[in-house]
This record gives C-alpha cells, structure tokens and sequence, in this order.
C-alpha cells in the first residue's frame, strides 16, 4: 500500500509514493516526498510475445513510474493489447519478464490483482447478471466491496445499477468496466483504451477520474489511439508499431514535436506565399478559398497571418496518429 | 475459503440442471409407465427369446434376459443410456463453463480478480460436479415416485441409488472432457471432441460385448466403470468406484496443469 504522507504546507494527509514529486490536492504546494527514488511500478524488460509464427510484439521495455499515468499510444495491431493482457498474466510471455509493484506478472498474478484495477481492451461483462449482482460477484471474490465508494462512483458514471448487463449500451457497459476497475481503490490502473465508446463528457469525467487517481499516488497505464487524449492526462507517452517500442517521451516534448492540422476558409481566396513559410508551418496548401496548414509548436506567427484576412471558419485537429509516426520515426506505412 | 466462482458457476448450469433433470425424470416416468402392460403380455418374452444373441447381448448383459423382469427392462431400456446421455450434457456444459469463457472473453474480467486459474477452474469443475450428482438424484426420486403404482420387485432403495451409479463414470468423464477444454481455445473443438470420446467409447463399449475376443477392451472405456447394471441387483463394487475416483483425479490434475499454463486467448 502506498505510505501517507503529510503536506508541509497545509498539513493534510495524503497517499502518495515515496520520492515522486506531488502536488497537494489541499494548498496546491508542489514538492516532493520523502524517501528514496521508488522502484518502477511497472517494469518491462525484453519483452516478446509471438502468436504462433507471428511475433506481436518484439523485445519491448519499458518502466512505467509510480503515481504518473502513462500512456501506450499506437495504431491497429500494434500490439498494445497484447502487451497490456501480459500484463495481468493472461498470456505468457515468449521471451523477457514484466513485473508490476515488484511481482511477477505471469507467475504472480492472482496476488498482484489485489492490486490492480483492470478494464479490458474488448470488455465483456456477464451480460445475464445485472450490474448490481455483477459488482456483488466481484466483491464476493475480492473479500470485499466499499459500498460508499460504488455509490459514488455509480453517481459519477451515471450508472443504472439495476439493469442488466445484456441491455446497456456500448457506453453504458464501458462505465460499468471503469466502475469494476475503479472501486477496489487499487494502487494501480491498467485500462485498455478506457475511453472507447463514451461520449465526449464521460470522456472527460474519466480523464478527471484518472487525474484524480494520481493525485491519490496511484499509477495508470492506459492505452489509447488518440493523440488528443494522452496529451490530455498522461505525462509520459510510450509509441509503439507492429510491436516495437519506438519511443517514450514526456507530453510537453511530444507537444513540441507534433504537428497539427490548421484548416482556415477565408472569405476571399488566400495566396499560399502569405503562410509557406511561417516559423513552424511544415506544409501549406490553398484550395479555393480554404487553406490547410500543417504546423508544429506554436501557432501565433499563423495566427497572426491569418488575421489579414476575414476569417469565416477556423478549424484545428490533431494530424493523423500514424502521420507522426512517419514523419518523426521514418519508415512508410507498413 | 473463497467459493464465489463455484456459486456463480452453480447458477450459470442452473438450467441444463432443470432441463436433463425434468427431461430424465420423465424418460424414467414413461418406462415405468410402460412396465405393467409389458409384464401382462408373456408374448414379449418369447420374442426376446427369439433375438439374434448379438442383440440380445447388446441390450442384456451376458446375453439373455427378460422384460417381464423390471429390474433387466429399466436397465436395459433406461439404466444403460444413462451416462451416455448425462456425458451428452457434461461435455456441453464443460466447454461453456471453461473455453466459453475465452470465446465470450469474459475471462479477462474473471482472471483479472484476485483469484489464481487453479482455484477457479477446480471450483468450476466442483460446481460441474454438484449438478452431475443432482440430476441423478432427481432421476432416483422419478423412478421411486412412478414405480408406486406397481411392485417393481427390489426394494425401492435400490432404484432410488440405481442412478448414482453413474456418477463415477460421470466423474471421470468431466475430468477427461475438462483437460481437453483446458488446452482448448474454443468451444468448437471441445465439443467435436467429447461427443467423438463419449460417442466412441460407447461403440467400444457394445463391441467388446458382442466379440468375446474383444471382451478385454470394454476396459478400455469409461463406460465400463458405470456400473448401473450389475449395482442393481448386487449393490456397488468398490473397485470401479476406486478406478474412476483416480480416473478422475489423473485427469483433473492434468485439466489444471493445462490450465495454469495455457495462454488465454480472446
Ligand atoms: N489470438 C491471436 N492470434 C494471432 N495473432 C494475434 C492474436 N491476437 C492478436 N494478434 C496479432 O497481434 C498483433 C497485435 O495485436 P494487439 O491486439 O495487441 O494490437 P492493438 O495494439 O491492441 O490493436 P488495436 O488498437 O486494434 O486494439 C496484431 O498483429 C494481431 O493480429
Ligand atoms: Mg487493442
């Protein structure tokens, strides 16, 4: 369990892991708790998984910090469910270890899951069992249930606990895979994709649940295929494609490094010489009177050049996941 | 001890519980039914008698019988379809219970709780197990209930265990089918599998009571240690209780190596 520890500011008591920089959810004081550097909370070394003939992922490693959320970013068929399944031992790896709070992943695991909340990539519920009777299966297992904490946690997720399993919908049972992974308070979080298939409000619920869980001293290791959402939570960023670990970088660089999609209509037509070649922009293109602009790091200068014109519509999105993994790591699509 | 998965288990085979219980009952029921008109019709015998000794030999063991008896008709027309039917639904329940699982991938919810593959496989397996010993149960009361209202001829204890007596094949047959569904990854194959043995070892089962030369070889399957047709009239043998029960436990212990090391795949 994670030890207690007492702001010098405001002298609250809080969880926390000892040696990681914290922020105090009372006085907002920055700093950072006594003790020793901590073991990762999640350490992957060499790991290898081959399905058959095919090898999903390859000499992977990786250390995941206790208390930050991590985020493991990549397309289809990466290979991040596969990772992510050995790590709560349902497969075994082919070659390497991984070890989560010190224990070993494969051989260790129904004494790791005390410890760890869990919500799968493809989750299926047993759909005859209402949710209550589900959540109830579940705490029979575990020893026990806080029943504060569920009926706290229904509310948030806006969660019919009477309803069964079969009739709720995608999003509605995705809550109730969060809810299951979230009310053992565990130390750490393990989430395939936990945003898939809720609305953008619920998305933003959880993404506020996860922050939350970090200010507690927790660890999360989710996966995801958006940008836009690691960038949202998590503060370091693992990439991976067709199994192999490409980097791992903090938000903040990755913030810097990718570009972003600008899409501007003028009111009259734009020439393209007014933007090519602007700090930060890495492509340009008018058509008609839209212009599409790609660009990295700040947008001001853009911003700016856009102002000239009568600006009807603006729109920015994140450039497609896989583009950036082209254009920084090389390599064409596979 | 933790007994959640063997609760949740025990629901989950509620219904084939009911079903091949009521089913069964019934089948008994019919027989019974059946049994006053066959025994005031002498004529039956004299066909009987008139069989080819194969078939006699299939339906009797040790060839000749009679159906004016009760105790050689419900063996010969319910008793001895009695394991091949409940193996029918073992094998069913067996792949739903483990791969069905994986192939419904609510094993990852299952597996991510605190509990290790062994103790939920073993309680799945216990669960199985209660409902293999509840239907014959249910079947021992329908054949005590509609036998009331004529003189069967042995004493009403003996067809109420009458049944029981497949539960040692019944055990070693859940072992047998459970470590094939352990190393399995879909229903399919388990299914294909278990009905190829049950079915199998039936066929043996017959021809090795038809060739005398072969007559070692009913040894050879599981049917051979249901011993509903000779526990009838002279009550249990320990040593076919004693071959299942390690059957039985070779098998499961087996089931849960497998089990333990198998990637579970969704
Ligand atoms: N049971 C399986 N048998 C064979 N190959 C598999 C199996 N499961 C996954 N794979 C392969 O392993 C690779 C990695 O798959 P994985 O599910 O880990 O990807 P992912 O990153 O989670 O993808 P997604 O974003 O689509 O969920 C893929 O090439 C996939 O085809
Ligand atoms: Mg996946």
């Amino acid at each position: 369990m994670s030890p207690t520890f007492r702001c010098p500011s405001c002298g609250q008591q809080r969880l926390g892991t000892s040696g990681l920089p914290l922020v105090c959810a009372s006085c907002g004081f920055a700093g950072t708790t006594p003790g020793p550097a901590p073991r990762p909370a999640i350490e992957i070394r060499e790991f290898s998984k081959r399905y058959g003939t095919s090898m999903a992922v390859e000499a992977l490693s990786l250390d995941v910090r206790a208390g930050e959320i991590f985020g493991f970013l990549g397309p289809n068929g990466a290979g991040k469910t596969t990772t992510i399944r050995c790590l709560l031992g349902f497969l075994r790896p082919t070659r390497g270890s991984l070890h989560v709070l010190g224990l070993d992943a494969w051989s260790q695991a129904a004494i790791l899951h005390h410890r760890i909340g869990y919500v799968p990539g493809e989750l299926a519920l047993y759909d005859d069992l209402t949710v209550e009777q589900l959540l109830r299966f579940i705490a029979r297992i575990r020893g026990r249930i806080d029943e504060a904490e569920r009926a706290r946690l229904e509310a948030r997720l806006k969660i019919d606990p009477t309803r069964r399993v079969r009739t709720l919908s995608k999003g509605n049972k995705q809550k109730v895979g969060l809810l299951q992974a979230f009310v053992h308070e565990p130390p750490v979080l393990i989430l395939d994709e936990p945003t898939a298939g809720l609305d953008p409000l619920m998305q933003e619920e959880v993404h506020e649940m996860l922050r939350e869980a970090r200010a507690q001293g927790r660890t999360v290791f989710l996966s995801s295929h958006g940008l836009r959402e690691v960038e949202e939570v998590c503060d370091r960023i693992g990439m991976i494609r067709d199994g192999r670990l490409l980097t791992v970088e903090s938000v903040d660089e990755l913030k810097r490094k990718a570009p972003r999609l600008f899409e501007f209509e003028f009111e009259d037509e734009p020439r393209i010489e007014e933007f090519r070649h602007l700090a930060g922009v890495t492509d340009a293109a008018v058509q008609g009177r839209t212009l599409r602009v790609h660009i990295r790091g700040d947008a001001d200068a853009l911003v700016k050049a856009a102002a000239a014109h009568r600006v009807k519509r603006v729109d920015a999105r994140d450039v497609d996941l896989e583009e950036v993994f082209f254009r920084h790591y090389g390599g064409g699509p596979p | 001890m933790n007994v959640a998965v063997f609760r949740k288990t025990l629901w989950d085979l509620r219904w084939g519980l009911v079903g091949w219980g009521v089913g069964l009952a019934i089948y008994a029921a019919l027989m019974n039914g059946l049994f006053p008109s066959l025994k005031a019709n002498p004529a039956l015998d004299a066909y009987v008698e008139s069989l080819p000794e194969e078939i006699s030999r299939i339906f009797f063991e040790g060839g000749g019988g009679s159906f004016t008896d009760y105790g050689t008709f419900i063996r010969a027309e319910f008793l001895a379809f009695l394991p091949l039917l409940l193996s029918i639904w073992i094998v069913g329940a067996a792949a739903r219970i483990v791969v069905g699982e994986e192939e419904g991938k609510t094993v990852d919810l299952l597996l991510a709780q605190p509990v290790s593959r062994a103790s939920a496989l073993l309680q799945k397996m216990a669960a199985l197990l209660a409902v293999a010993v509840a239907v014959p149960a249910v079947v021992g009361v329908a054949l005590v209930l509609s036998s009331a209202t004529f003189d069967p001829g042995v004493p009403r204890w003996r067809l109420l265990s009458a049944p029981f007596y497949a539960i040692p094949f019944l055990v070693a047959m859940e072992g047998v089918v459970v470590a094939v569904a352990a190393w399995a990854h879909r229903r399919g194959p388990v299914i294909f599998a278990g009905a190829v043995l049950a079915i199998g070892w039936y066929l043996l089962f017959i021809t090795a009571r038809l060739q005398d030369s072969l007559e070692s070889l009913r040894w050879a399957t599981l049917y051979a240690y249901y011993d509903g047709n000779n526990g009838f009239h002279e009550g249990p043998d320990p040593a076919y209780w004693l071959v299942s029960v390690i059957l039985a436990a070779g098998t499961t212990w087996l089931a849960v190596v497998l089990y333990r090391r198998k990637d579970l795949l969704t």
